[in-house]
């Protein structure tokens, strides 16, 4: 049973990226589509590590969030970018997360999932999301934020982040014996409602995208 | 003190529900400030609009006023030297030389006196030019005009440095100008006219006082009849100015225009 709440909010949000995106002129945007790709292949493999082979997943996971804090980051720069008068914050953010990650990773192995930079990524995508705001905010030029691609991509990430914040700080908890045994994973629910926001506001972002290539394309 | 599971989770639900309801709140109040960007920006177009709309109708009406100045000169002045010419030449006796020549002087004279006023409408004409050389001189060049044809005391000071051009400010503050003297020929009934106008602390200040009858000034703002005197406020204020008027009956009238200028 591959398919659950979180593949099947990821898969759609993949399609509805791979039909959105395909024709896009942006490279960074073109690249959601193998991005989410590789989500729906992490998260079926994890599920098929866990319950068909009844292993452990975390090493899988701790490998997903290399790449998710890469292409996060990096798509969260290119909307903060026009905005930015120097390119230095990208590396300099990119190494100390990567730093963090590497850290985290040697010390406590690649089967222990790295929370700890789960939590610090999840800090620094929060602020950049909120300094995005803030661009919004003081920028004199209008913005119809109902349609605006960029807004949705980056509120979808806000909630993610900012929502999962509760599960990174208590993680250790969260997955201890006490709390497993109980009749109702709360985490996995946590986790799925967080994912059905994200992926929603996703979605609707490249659909924003896609109409809004579509109208300018025709407005020519 | 330790807490039970059950515990924790409820807290751990608690915390998480804050965690996401807080950026929901986030996004909303900023679509919610987006939407008063888009009303604000909506506004200040409209006042931009009608701040055209009011320049472009002050730009009409000094033009108006112009050919009225014109068309006045041309009847009183212009047309009675001219009458006076042919009357003078159509009188000379060839055979009475000496009175012939006399004649032909007094004709010359009313000729050169008409070209010389032709020459004056002429610049007259160019209304917008007026404003080209400044706003003190375009003033000095209508009392010019006011003091040829009626008969007032003007008194014109001015104190007005090197300000830096401002077309749109000056057009409108001519055109109150205009409808402040205006207001004076028609209702005053004045002997004197002051006009003072002055620039300090990048603020230009224009009074034009009379000694006429004055007025009840409440009392005319509020009757239909005192369109002169709201266009007059409306106009300052879209120059991000403002217009005083002080009178009382039998006291004479001021107004003051004081505008932000440079």
């Amino acid at each position: 049973m591959l398919l659950t709440v979180n593949t099947a909010v990821e898969l759609t949000c993949f399609l509805v990226a791979g039909i959105c995106l395909h024709r896009d002129e942006s490279a960074a945007w073109k690249r959601m589509i193998p991005y989410l790709g590789l989500v729906c292949l992490t998260e079926m493999a994890g599920i098929y590590l866990r319950r068909q082979l009844h292993v452990s997943n975390t090493w899988l996971y701790n490998l997903y969030q290399y790449v998710e804090m890469t292409v996060i980051w990096s798509f969260l720069y290119y909307h903060l970018k026009p905005y930015l008068k120097t390119g230095k914050w990208y590396y300099l953010i990119l190494a100390a997360l990567l730093l963090v990650f590497v850290t985290e990773t040697y010390i406590r192995g690649w089967y222990v999932f790295a929370n700890i930079s789960a939590s610090v990524m999840s800090v620094v995508f929060i602020v950049a999301c909120l300094y995005y705001f803030l661009l919004v905010i003081r920028d004199d030029h209008y913005v119809e934020l109902r349609v605006h691609a960029p807004f949705w991509w980056i509120s979808g990430t806000l909630l993610y982040y900012f929502g999962s914040t509760a599960s990174n700080i208590f993680f250790d908890y969260l997955v201890s014996d006490a709390v497993m045994n109980l009749p109702f994973p709360l985490r996995y629910i946590v986790f799925n409602i967080l994912n059905v926001l994200l992926y929603c506001c996703w979605s609707y972002s490249f659909l924003c995208r896609y109409r809004q290539r579509n109208s300018s394309s025709s407005s020519v | 003190m330790q807490i039970s599971s059950k515990e924790f989770l409820f807290l751990f639900s608690l915390i998480t529900l804050i965690f996401l309801i807080a950026p929901l709140f986030l996004i909303y109040y900023i679509s919610l400030y987006n939407k008063r960007k888009k009303k604000h920006m909506e506004e200040k177009e409209e006042l931009k609009k009608a701040f055209e709309h009011e320049l472009l109708k002050s730009q009409m009406e000094v033009r108006e006023q112009t050919l009225k100045t014109i068309a006045l000169d041309l009847h009183d002045n212009i047309g009675q030297l001219l009458g006076l010419t042919i009357m003078t030449l159509s009188a000379i006796n060839p055979d009475d030389g000496q009175r012939a020549r006399e004649r032909i002087d007094a004709a010359t004279e009313f000729a050169k006196r008409s070209v010389k006023e032709v020459r004056a409408l002429a610049r007259l004409l160019h209304g917008e030019e007026q404003l080209s050389r400044g706003l003190v001189a375009a003033i000095a060049t209508e009392l010019e005009w006011m003091a040829k044809a009626r008969q007032y005391q003007v008194i014109y000071d001015h104190n007005v440095p090197e300000i830096p051009a401002s077309r749109d400010k000056e057009t409108m503050v001519y055109r109150l100008f205009q409808e402040s003297l205006h207001n004076i020929f028609r209702h005053a009934r004045a002997k004197e006219i002051r006009i003072n106008l002055d620039y300090r602390q990048q603020r230009l200040r224009l009074a034009i006082a009379d000694d006429g009858v004055g007025f009840n000034v409440p009392e005319v703002l509020k009757m239909q009849k005192g369109m002169g005197l709201h266009n007059l406020h409306k106009r300052a204020g879209m120059i991000g100015g403002e217009a005083v008027i002080h009178s009382a009956p039998g006291a004479g009238t001021e107004v003051a225009i004081t505008i932000p200028y440079g």
